[in-house]
């Protein structure tokens, strides 16, 4: 019995899957609206005629939210993106670009310096991703310019190296392809479905941040170090840092990392990898930063 | 039309035509047709233009109308990154594959179209081939710096590039890379010559007065500065009057002072910016 209607659920979903997205969102919205009708009735007959509106209100505010949810995600991503160099000629001769965490991309303040740096932060990127980024944009930096490193150990560590579809639209197809990697447009455009926890989060960090939300905040730094910090992890972390260093390096710019102290083990392993830079490189502008104003300070520089 | 020797003996003409951005058949008949006309053999393209075909096409008509011979042309044609991340700098079926369905013999030049970075001392390893067999006639290079030249030495190229192809006009003018293909007789050629005319280009206050100066366009002025710093401007128009008037530059001749004062106009300022084109340049 369970196997017959296993099957036949296969059947459905086959036969769903081919029809066209138009005609599927079609079929999508004549459910949710029979579904709301139904509904919206049922409550009238059960109560009254002003219960029945307020249902179906209801009902259609919750049905259109994941939509707006999505539509406005995959926009406010795609205005993210650095412009196009051929239709823009702007953004030449930079004096620095700057690359990085979630924390950056939220408490970097761009007020007068959309002139002078090439702001490429963005929201939850793995580390590889950042460094992709900076192969991408850099030429908008002049000879000599700074490239701003923001790290954050903690969010690298949990990101990994998980390439999302989006970093399709954000860096050159040719590192993809060099990657093995492939495009994934249906993902790209249904982010909500396909990474809702990514999706969601970003969504209601954006408004906030849109809203001013983070213009004079911080993020929360803890006092305490992980002392147990598994030094394996840390030393990968330096070795990337390095790779980033020696690219800078082999193209006349100058580099600056920043590491943000905030959780215990970000505050432990800036430590380790402050450390091994110093004496090796003395010449590498490394800061430890505390807060959003220090960061934001560094940089305007 | 007057020519410039590589540093393998051949020759090459002093102005050449672009097709970047062209896509109509018809267009390009009548621009290679008025080229020919104006004494005008040099023909640049690439696999990223979709424009390989098109012109072997037109030029393949000109030939068959008795108006010039297959030697008389010189055509560029470029490795695209794409082909050189596919076959891990092994480009030689791109190249055949090309010149069987543009049933062109030989490419008069072929030229790395972006030095992608994991793959790039390869392919150039492989066009050394390609040219000794005489596949290719010249091979070259397209939007090297110096470091990329220092490293296909250390990947073991034996061959100097006869040309290096960069982005150079009076607002970038690459002293540094002039300075050591100068050095290592390797010819430079200038795509968008004209920096594509934008605003800060066509309104330049010098280029204007000496436009008015010698009584020629601002172009003309522009293509006579390349050609008198010893570049190859490749210059692309979809107008034939514009052929015309880009290719008369050989009746008159600036002055050393203007010269200087063209090539002082240097502000670093690319259109093709390098990285948004070949990530990790």
């Amino acid at each position: 019995m369970m196997h017959k209607i296993k099957s036949l659920f296969k059947k459905i979903i086959k036969k769903l899957a081919g029809i066209p997205n138009n005609k599927k969102s079609r079929l999508l919205m004549l459910i949710i609206s029979a579904f709301i009708a139904a509904v919206s009735v049922l409550v009238g007959l059960l109560t009254n005629v002003i219960a029945a509106i307020a249902a179906a209100v209801l009902l259609i505010i919750l049905s259109a939210f994941p939509a707006y949810v999505n539509t406005k995600t995959v926009y406010w991503l795609s205005k993210e993106r650095p412009t196009s160099y051929f239709q823009d000629l702007r953004f030449r001769n930079m004096e620095g670009i700057v690359v990085g965490s979630t924390k950056a991309w939220k408490y970097l303040d761009m007020n007068d310096l959309e002139d002078r740096i090439y702001n490429c932060t963005t929201y939850k990127r793995a580390f590889a991703m950042d460094f992709a980024t900076l192969k991408t944009y850099y030429s908008h930096v002049r000879k000599g310019g700074r490239v701003i490193l923001v790290v954050d150990y903690e969010e690298a560590e949990e990101i990994g190296y998980k390439i999302l579809p989006r970093d399709f639209n954000y860096i050159h197809p040719h590192i993809f392809l060099q990657l093995g990697k492939k495009a994934d447009k249906e993902k790209a455009a249904l982010p909500l479905i396909y990474y809702p926890g990514f999706t969601l989060r970003y969504f209601f960090y954006k408004l906030k941040k849109n809203m001013g939300g983070y213009r004079k905040g911080s993020w929360k730094l803890s006092k305490d170090k992980n002392l147990d910090i598994n030094t394996e992890k840390v030393k990968k972390m330096v070795d990337k840092i390095d790779a980033v260093v020696h690219f800078c390096w082999d193209r006349e710019l100058e580099p600056e990392v920043l590491l943000l102290n905030a959780g215990a083990d970000n505050n432990c392993a800036n430590d380790i990898i402050r450390a091994y830079f110093a004496p090796r490189f003395p010449e590498v502008n490394i800061q430890l930063v505390d807060d959003a104003a220090k960061m934001n300070e560094l940089i305007r520089a | 039309m007057e020519s410039v020797i590589l540093n393998n003996g051949c020759r090459m003409p002093k102005v050449m035509l672009g097709s970047f951005q062209m896509d109509d058949p018809a267009v390009m008949d009548d621009i290679v047709a008025t080229a020919v006309k104006e004494g005008v053999f040099g023909f640049d393209t690439s696999p990223s233009y979709k424009t390989e075909g098109m012109l072997a096409s037109s030029v393949l008509k000109q030939i068959k109308e008795g108006n010039a011979k297959r030697s008389d042309f010189f055509i560029d044609t470029k490795i695209d990154s794409w082909q050189m991340i596919a076959k891990k700098g092994d480009i030689r079926p791109y190249v055949m594959a090309a010149l069987d369905k543009t049933g062109l013999e030989y490419w008069d030049m072929l030229l790395i179209h972006w030095p992608q970075p994991e793959n790039f001392a390869a392919t150039y390893l492989t066009m050394e081939k390609l040219y000794e067999e005489g596949i290719v006639k010249n091979i070259g290079v397209c939007n090297f710096s110096v470091r990329h030249f220092e490293e296909i030495e250390k990947a073991g190229a034996h061959i100097v590039p006869m040309v290096a192809q960069n982005e150079i006009h009076p607002l970038n003018t690459e002293p540094e890379l002039t300075e050591y293909c100068r050095k290592h007789n390797i010819v430079i050629q200038a795509y968008s010559p004209l920096c594509r005319m934008i605003y800060k280009m066509k309104n330049n206050a010098l280029i204007n007065i000496l436009a008015e100066k010698y009584g020629k366009s601002p172009a003309q002025i522009i293509l006579r500065w390349h050609v008198q710093q010893g570049f190859v401007p490749i210059v692309k128009t979809s107008s034939s009057k514009r052929v015309i008037e880009n290719t008369d530059i050989f009746s008159f001749e600036l002055s050393k002072e203007d010269q200087e004062a063209v090539s002082k106009l240097d502000e670093h300022f690319k259109i093709f910016l390098e990285s948004r084109c070949c990530p990790g340049y």
